[in-house]
C-alpha cells in the first residue's frame, strides 16, 4: 500500500496519538504545533515536525496544504484557533480536513465551515468522563469484560504510609494493585520544582503507598466499587 | 525582618519540603505565605505544582488559574493548566 500524506495540527494528547499511530502504520506524517516542546517530543518519530501557528495564513500557505490526503486539526483547548485553522485550510484548498470538536456547538460550527469529518473523541470517552466526574479520584478505566476492570485511582488517605501487604486490599476487597504511578519531585536547574512520573510495575508487597500515588487496580467491578466506597 | 525576606525564606523552605515529599509541611508553609502576602504568585504557583504532584488536580487547577489571573502571560502556569484540563 502506498503511503498517504497526513498533516496533524495540534499535538496534545489526541493529536499526538493520532500522529504516532499513523507514523507507526508507515504513513507520511507532518506534525505541527505552536509549542516547541511538543514538536521536539515527536520529531524523531514522524516524517517531519514543525513549530508553527496554524492560524497564521501566510505560514499555513508554506506547507502546501493541498498536497495532503488528510489534514487533522487536533486543537481542542482553543476553539477559536480550531475554527480559524479549519477555515483557512479549506480556503487554501486542502483535500480533506478532519477536525476534533470539544463540544456539540464546536462540532456544529466545524461542519458548517467545511470540515470533512468531525470527530468527538470526548463523546467516545463519554463513559470514562462520566465516571471521572462522578468520582474525580478515578483517572482511567479499562473494562476487561462486563465484570472485570483495571482502574487508576488516587491512593485513599487511609492507605497512605502503609505497605501494600498491610493495606489488606487483596484480603479485604479481593483486588490487586498491579502498578503504582508516582510523581517524584526534584529541583530543576533553575531552582524550581519539577517532577517525573515513575511507574512501579508489579510492586513488591513491602512497597509503601505514598500520598498522591495513583494505584492501578485490577479486580471485579463490584469489588473495586466496594474498595472505592470503603477506603 | 522584612516581609519579603521572610516570605522568600518560607517559599524556599516549602520547596525543600516538596522535594523531600513532605507535602503537608510544604502546603502549610505556602499557605502561611499567602496569609502574610495574599497576592504572592510564587506561593500560588508552587501550591499548584504541589497539588499536581499529589494528583489533587482540582486544587492544582484552582491555583494555576489564580496565577494566570494575576500574570496572564505566565507560560509555565498555562502549560500546567492545559495539561490538567485534559482527561
Amino acid at each position: 500500500m502506498e503511503a498517504k500524506q497526513f498533516c496533524v495540527i495540534g499535538l496534545g494528547r489526541f493529536g499526538r496519538s493520532v500522529a504516532l499511530a499513523l507514523a507507526e502504520a508507515n504513513q507520511e506524517v507532518l506534525a505541527i504545533d505552536r509549542n516547541e516542546a511538543k514538536v521536539t517530543e515527536i520529531e524523531e518519530q514522524v516524517s517531519q515536525a514543525l513549530i508553527m501557528d496554524s492560524t497564521n495564513e501566510k505560514a499555513l500557505k508554506t506547507i502546501g496544504v493541498q498536497d495532503f490526503d488528510w489534514i487533522i486539526v487536533a486543537i481542542s483547548s482553543d476553539i477559536e484557533s480550531s475554527i480559524l485553522t479549519t477555515l483557512l485550510l479549506k480556503e487554501l484548498g486542502a483535500k480533506k480536513v478532519l477536525s476534533k470538536a470539544g463540544s456539540e456547538i464546536h462540532a456544529k460550527i466545524l461542519k458548517k465551515i467545511g470540515a470533512d469529518k468531525v470527530v468527538f473523541p470526548e463523546r467516545e470517552m463519554g463513559q470514562k468522563v462520566a465516571e471521572n466526574l462522578v468520582s474525580p479520584k478515578i483517572f482511567d478505566i479499562v473494562e476487561l469484560s462486563n465484570d472485570y476492570a483495571i482502574v487508576e485511582i488516587v491512593a485513599p488517605k487511609s492507605l497512605e504510609g502503609k505497605t501494600i501487604r498491610d493495606s489488606g486490599v487483596r484480603s479485604k476487597y479481593g483486588i490487586y494493585i498491579i502498578a503504582i504511578k508516582r510523581n517524584e519531585p526534584k529541583f530543576s536547574d533553575g531552582g524550581n520544582i519539577t517532577y517525573q512520573e515513575r511507574v512501579i510495575i508489579a510492586p513488591d508487597p513491602a512497597e509503601e503507598i505514598l500520598k498522591g500515588d495513583i494505584l492501578v487496580v485490577l479486580g471485579s467491578t463490584q469489588n473495586i466499587e466496594r474498595f472505592k466506597e470503603n477506603e | 525582618m522584612s516581609k519579603e525576606f521572610n516570605v522568600h525564606d518560607l517559599i524556599e523552605e516549602a520547596k525543600f519540603y516538596i522535594v523531600s515529599q513532605k507535602y503537608e509541611e510544604a502546603e502549610r508553609l505556602l499557605k502561611r505565605v499567602l496569609e502574610i502576602d495574599p497576592e504572592n504568585v510564587e506561593a500560588m504557583y508552587n501550591l499548584g505544582i504541589l497539588y499536581e504532584i499529589i494528583n489533587d488536580r482540582d486544587r492544582a487547577q484552582e491555583y494555576f488559574k489564580k496565577v494566570i489571573d494575576r500574570q496572564p502571560t505566565n507560560k509555565d502556569a498555562e502549560e500546567h493548566l492545559n495539561k490538567l484540563s485534559e482527561f
